[in-house]
């Protein structure tokens, strides 16, 4: 079964019709990139996706519940929205770690004062959660104290302390030096090895080939085209994706 | 009348200026929070007649409200004028300082960005839990030296209950200056004063300190 579905997603900013008609799932396991010009609409799929903005008409499915869908022509959203947020994590482009809090207190704190859950184990957890990111001798120390690099890992970690099912990245590596940028996808890539299910907005293509098992293509409000990467890199089918992708190797 | 006894009369005056002083912050605060919600309200009556009073209380004199709080019920329903000033005074006082608090805590409840409420929200803080947890705690901290300058002003601006002859320290220094035709009161009022500021600054300058232990 598909942890995410979503089907026909319109969204429009006013006169901007952003989103026109998307329809897509990501299955258990499944890493889907979705890769596309500036303004294309990606980040907005995503931010759709977690409930971050509302969308006009369409069905949002997780875990083959509905958290929106269409009632006499019109999109209606599930009273229990915050059950759905259980499923899902995300990661932004810059992080929005809570900057008083500490590392620990950062990934700690929603899962003991939203789930509710017993805060030693909790502790247990996230310390290992750490340990595994490497960023154990970092449990105390503020967000400020941390490189780019190190705060996006954060910002992962405190997602997996909510065990999400589904983890969705906005361009994830965006705000970072560019020598900052392998840590951070080192540590996706280890996600994906163990099989986390995830959606990444990327610009970083070499990635996306290499992560994913599944690429999406975005342009101008619709998904042109989608596959396996080696099909959408290494036979692209549409003349938009061919000419997106030139430029990108032209860069 | 010796420096002496001027000193000593006007230090006697020196606990009611503490009474305006402690209590217009302790009203004044909470209350500045509660009209700042109003002005932020959705609601757009609500948010408006919070925009007013504001704009009435930060737009007229301190003198004037103190006047009106203290004797307007006379004139205004005959009620006659309290014996305690003190009451009329910190109401006055409080809703003054409550206007500008409010505008404080808007600016900085409003210079918080919109990335710290998404966070809290994808990973399921109620509203509530997201105000008092992650949004307030930084608004404090940001907002601290803003706050810290209405408070030393308010220090100062605590003589101004001579107006309604509060018998506070410069009300007395003030009596005294006329009785003696002398100007040393209002010289002893102004070391007063300046004492009173440095140990406010030295004061919110600690909490200042100890709240910066991040960056923003
Ligand atoms: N909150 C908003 N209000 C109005 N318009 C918006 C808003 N958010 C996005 N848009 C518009 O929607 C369109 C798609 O934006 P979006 O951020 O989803 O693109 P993107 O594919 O993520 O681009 P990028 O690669 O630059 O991040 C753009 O035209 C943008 O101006
Ligand atoms: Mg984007």
């Amino acid at each position: 079964m598909s942890v995410l579905k979503m089907s026909n997603i319109q969204k429009s900013f006013g006169d901007n019709h952003v989103l026109k008609d998307i329809s897509f799932h990501v299955d258990k396991g499944e890493v889907v990139s979705i890769i596309g010009p500036s303004g294309s609409g990606k980040s907005t799929l995503l931010r759709c996706s977690t409930f971050l903005e509302t969308i006009d008409a369409g069905t949002i499915t997780y875990d083959g519940k509905n958290a929106a869908e269409m009632k006499n022509g019109k999109c209606v959203y599930a009273k229990n929205l915050n059950e759905f947020r259980r499923i899902f994590g995300l990661v932004f482009q810059n992080f929005n770690l809570f900057p008083h809090w500490t590392v620990l207190r950062n990934m700690m704190d929603a899962p003991v004062s939203v789930l509710r859950r017993n805060k030693d184990e909790v502790r247990e957890e996230c310390l290992g959660l750490l340990a595994k990111m490497g960023l154990e001798d970092k449990a105390n120390a503020y967000p400020c104290e941390l490189s780019g690099g190190q705060q996006q890992r954060v910002s992962i970690v405190r997602a997996l302390a909510m065990n999400p099912e589904i983890l969705f990245f906005d361009e994830p590596t965006s705000a970072l030096d560019p020598e900052l940028t392998g840590e951070v996808l080192k540590v996706i890539k280890q996600l994906a090895e163990e099989k986390m299910t995830m959606v990444i907005v990327t610009h970083e293509m070499s990635f996306a080939r290499a992560v994913s098992d599944r690429v999406i293509f975005m342009a101008g409000g619709v998904i042109v085209e989608q596959g396996a990467p080696e099909d959408v890199f290494g036979n692209t089918q549409s003349e938009r994706t061919k000419q997106f992708l030139q430029n990108y190797n032209n860069l | 009348m010796t420096l002496m006894t001027m000193v000593m009369k006007m230090a006697s005056g020196l606990e009611k200026t503490c009474a305006i002083f402690f209590l217009t912050l302790l009203f004044a605060l909470p209350l500045g929070m509660a009209v700042a919600m109003m002005r932020g309200s959705k609601i757009k009556p609500v948010s408006a007649v919070a925009g007013f009073l504001i704009s009435v209380l930060r737009g007229t004199p301190l003198m004037l409200q103190l006047i009106a709080v203290t004797y307007g019920p006379y004139y205004l329903f005959g009620v006659s004028v309290s014996r305690n000033k003190l009451i009329p005074v910190v109401i006055a006082f409080s809703i003054n300082y409550a206007a500008y608090f409010a505008e404080i805590y808007r600016g900085g409840i409003e210079s918080m960005p919109v990335g710290q409420y998404e966070a809290a929200q994808v990973l399921g803080y109620s509203r509530a839990q997201t105000f008092l947890k992650i949004i307030l705690p930084q608004v404090i901290r940001r907002i601290l030296p803003s706050v810290t300058n209405e408070i030393v002003t308010l220090v100062k601006d605590t003589s101004m209950a001579f107006t309604v002859s509060y018998q506070e320290m410069f009300t007395i220094g003030k009596q005294i200056a006329n009785s003696e035709t002398s100007f040393i009161p209002f010289l002893v009022a102004g070391v007063f004063y300046y004492v009173f500021n440095l140990i406010v600054s030295f004061v919110m300058g600690k909490v200042e300190k100890k709240m910066s232990y991040y960056k923003m």
